[in-house]
């Protein structure tokens, strides 16, 4: 079953009135599969955070389609996804558990199966004996943590994780990998933005790249890097023949 | 029912993440000093003690309230956008106008407490008033006025940026007291022209003027039922009129 299906997307931002606007999404068409851990590779201004908002509907597609569950997006979609953003910005002065209630009570969800929800999600994420700390003092690494509870929490059917492992010591990217091992066994649906291929490559079933705010590949890793020992191997020669080719 | 319930957990934190802020713990402070200057300067006169005490305590109340719908209602949907607060909560099954709902009720919530606040000072400061219903009035036109003002600052907080649209909801508050002037210095002018720009612009605006009870005059003269009723229901309209606007507005942002 087809969870997300984009089409033709485009879409472009006027910085200024006299400025020619910047196409940033040129013809962006991408499937992911139920059950699949795609990773969602690509530089620093490819477009990855740029199609991530146009999913989640915080920028609006100047053209195409997105669709869900092979519907239109709508708000009953958004019961079914768990989104953690790239840097985690929440409410500094909830507690966790309080920040875990406030997205339950979002979510309209049953008041009764909160605490036992929380505990487990808790738990997956080494986070219950922090559970009553506000989260001004939490670590990066537990505010990281505490963001992918808060995706977990309402059992959703497509995670999309917007670099969860950026700018987190050792010991957290470990600790994240973990968490993110034991969804890809639960074969849960998730899209992962990361910069980091080695994560990657490590996690993911398929590989969507992204260059210049188009789509350049979309498959399976295994078929992506046949030739080559490492994912990062086979990205290298793909960015040199990619290149190349729009010389050419 | 269930959906509305979103907003009030919405408002719920959004008064709280504002009420942890110096913001609203300086407004406290110059409240209280409104308070103790009112008694001040009504120690001053000999003849009308009261009248000053309430009239100044009263204005301070009003400014107050103003000031923290003014305020909050300008910056609190943009400063969410800023620290990136809100893109889990766009992330969960909520229509767009609940974050403007939640935004607006906060808002409502916060000038609800620091009226009441206010007013229980004035009454135990004062000793002994024989006042009470006549300034839970005037805290309650001031209430509504505040309904008005935060929802058009909100309206015009997502358009402009916050402080543009600041100037601007100040300049609304002002013009909304401000009709009968104008009307007399047109009149005086008797220009045809300024008469129906003057009649296009009385439609335009609240009439807060026909409900400004923060005056000692009016909590010892209870404004009539009927006057009462006219108030909720002209600031209800106003205000459904700017939030309508606001949730339009908002409805297709875009969170970059």
């Amino acid at each position: 079953m087809t969870v997300l299906d984009v089409k033709s997307v485009f879409k472009k931002f006027k910085t200024d009135f006299y400025k020619k606007p910047n196409v940033v999404l040129k013809d962006v068409s991408f499937k992911i599969e139920q059950g699949r851990f795609v990773g969602f590779i690509g530089p620093n201004g490819a477009g990855k955070s740029t199609t991530i908002k146009c999913l989640l509907e915080l920028i609006f597609p100047d053209s195409g389609q997105i669709y869900f569950f092979g519907q239109k997006f709508s708000l009953d979609h958004r019961i079914k996804i768990g989104f953690l953003p790239e840097r985690p910005f929440f409410q500094e002065f909830l507690t966790g558990v309080e920040f875990l209630k406030l997205h339950w009570d979002l979510a309209q969800k049953s008041r009764a199966l909160f605490l036992i929800k929380a505990d487990e999600v808790l738990e997956l994420v080494k986070l219950s004996h922090a559970k009553h700390k506000k989260l001004k003092d939490y670590s990066k690494g537990m505010l990281q943590r505490i963001g992918i509870a808060q995706a977990l929490i309402c059992n959703p059917e497509f995670l999309i994780l917007d670099e969860p492992m950026s700018g987190l010591d050792p010991d957290g990217r470990i600790l994240i990998k973990r968490i993110l091992k034991i969804l890809r066994e639960k074969k849960m649906t998730v899209l992962m933005s990361s910069h980091l291929l080695e994560d990657v490559e490590e996690l993911c079933d398929d590989l969507l790249i992204m260059h210049a705010g188009e789509v350049v590949y979309s498959g399976e890793i295994e078929i992506f890097k046949k030739n080559y020992a490492t994912l990062e191997e086979a990205y290298s020669q793909f960015k040199i023949d990619l290149t190349e080719n729009l010389n050419a | 029912m269930k959906q509305f319930y979103s907003i009030f957990i919405l408002a719920k934190l959004n008064a709280r993440e504002w009420i942890r802020l110096k913001f609203f713990h300086i407004i406290i402070f110059f409240g209280l000093l409104f308070i103790a200057f009112s008694h001040m300067l009504s120690s001053l006169t000999f003849s009308v003690q009261e009248r000053l005490l309430y009239d100044f305590g009263l204005a301070g109340l009003e400014l107050g309230v103003i000031v923290i719908s003014s305020l909050i209602g300008t910056h609190s949907i943009q400063r969410e956008i800023d620290r990136k607060t809100l893109f889990v909560l766009l992330a969960r099954p909520l229509p767009r106008s609940y974050i403007v709902l939640g935004s607006w009720l906060s808002i409502l919530i916060l000038c609800f407490l620091f009226s009441s606040g206010f007013l229980f000072s004035l009454i135990i400061s004062a000793d002994h008033s024989n006042y009470n219903l006549g300034l839970l009035l005037a805290s309650f036109s001031s209430l509504l006025k505040a309904m008005v003002i935060s929802s058009f600052a909100i309206a015009f907080g997502l358009l402009v940026r916050p402080i543009l649209a600041l100037g601007a909801t100040i300049s609304y508050w002002i013009l909304c007291y401000s009709l009968p002037d104008i009307q007399f210095f047109v009149l005086k002018l008797k220009d045809e022209a300024l008469i129906s720009a003057f009649q296009v612009l009385e439609k335009l605006l609240p009439q807060f003027y026909r409900y400004n009870w923060k005056s000692f005059y009016y909590i010892t003269h209870i404004p009539s039922s009927s006057e009462i009723l006219w108030s909720i229901f002209h600031s209800l309209a106003w205000t459904f009129v700017w939030l309508f606007l606001a949730s339009l507005f908002f409805r297709r942002k875009e969170i970059v």
